[in-house]
């Protein structure tokens, strides 16, 4: 019930100023408050465990890199400090431990280095929706294009957050957003997407 | 404010793209309530440790660490109390100071003295070292500590060891991956 209450509570604050912060929510936990953990975690789980599907493309293991991130985070209490959005720290993690898992799991046939397994990482999209337009030439991107064009407009990553998250100059993130849209802009299966 | 590209407009989506992107990402991950509670029960786990502060009912934390500035007078003038006499005072009042120095000290970097009974090689952790430790126990032949009984059959034997291997790299209660 008091469970309930909190997954509702946190769903209807989404898209409103996060009360307390991540900041506060982080302090407390620095001083071994449960409950803050557990709002923070509620706040976070869902986008990271959707974060996790797009890199893996199976539930099962983006449920895996979930509980993995958390423990992560967990690992670095007491003494851990947000000097950004928590989400540019999660996003690495998340990242690292797809690639780890998919490794694992084996699915990975072109190779087992970083660059192999980002490369051949499926496009989630594709299998959720089929035939739309969007997610077609989406699917179309690189990972690192597409990757940088969700994170900024689906995940509202400022730029410099993308580029902290990515761990890329921020140089690097305004090209390849740039090309993104370009790409999608003149697409004529997306092109309608910019009123044009 | 600088922008640094925010608003260029090369560098910005339409709303129809923006909501387009979103319902492209729609599909949502089910996450199963049994991993909700699997998280968070190691966060409880770990956020009970004594290397965490306490919170008082009020929300308001306070440092676990042992010896604030007036507790430490406190201890002094007991100490300078019990040792004391008029002649000697001087005396024992530094005796006093070097010996609360010292408890002060061995406390302070010995934040965790308490640990947990499955605890085995109390280095605040329940982990594989622990298994390890008990394992390396029973071959010795040396009668182990009934609080290792993890499985509650009245013994202490390997199925306790696995047990408490399974407890180190699962997020089951006491798990600590």
């Amino acid at each position: 019930m008091v469970r309930e209450l909190i997954v509702e509570t946190v769903a209807e604050s989404a898209g409103r100023a996060d009360s307390p912060s991540d900041a506060e929510l982080v302090a407390a936990i620095n001083q071994g408050d449960q409950a803050a953990f557990e709002t923070l975690y509620l706040r976070h789980r869902d986008w990271t465990v959707n974060l996790a599907f797009r890199f893996t493309g199976d539930q099962a293991l983006a449920l895996d890199v979930m509980q993995e991130t958390f423990l992560y985070l967990l690992r670095k209490f007491p003494g851990f400090e947000l000097r950004a959005s928590l989400h540019t720290f999660l996003y690495p993690a998340v990242r690292n431990l797809s690639i780890a898992a998919r490794r694992k799991a084996g699915r990975n046939q072109a190779g087992s280095d970083e660059d192999d397994i980002l490369a051949n990482l499926p496009a989630p999209e594709i299998a959720a929706s089929g035939t739309d337009d969007l997610t077609t030439v989406l699917a179309g991107l690189s990972q690192d294009h597409r990757e940088v064009l969700l994170l900024r407009f689906v995940d509202g990553l400022s730029l410099e957050e993308v580029s902290d998250a990515m761990e890329i100059p921020l140089g690097t993130v305004k090209s390849r957003l740039h090309n993104a849209l370009k790409l999608l802009r003149e697409d004529p299966r997306t092109r309608e997407l910019f009123g044009e | 404010m600088n922008d640094r590209g925010q608003n260029d407009p090369n560098l910005d989506a339409p709303e129809k793209l923006r909501a387009a992107l979103a319902r492209s990402q729609a599909r949502r991950v089910v996450i199963p309530p049994a991993v909700d509670d699997a998280v968070l029960r190691v966060a409880r786990e770990k956020l009970a440790e004594p290397a965490f502060g306490v919170l008082s009912l009020g929300g308001t934390a306070e440092p676990r660490k042992r010896g604030t500035t007036s507790g430490t007078a406190e201890l002094l003038a007991g100490l300078a109390a019990l040792f004391g006499g008029r002649r000697f005072a001087p005396l024992t009042a530094a005796m006093a100071v070097i010996v609360a120095a010292g408890v002060l000290t061995w406390l302070t970097v010995h934040p965790r003295a308490v640990v947990r009974p499955e605890d085995l090689n109390a280095d605040g952790q329940v982990d594989m070292l622990d298994a390890f430790a008990l394992a390396r126990e029973l071959q010795q032949g040396s009668t182990p500590r009934p609080q290792f009984d993890l499985n509650g059959d009245g013994v202490v034997d390997e199925r306790d060891v696995q047990a408490l291997a399974a407890r180190a790299v699962s997020l089951e209660p006491g798990g600590h991956s």
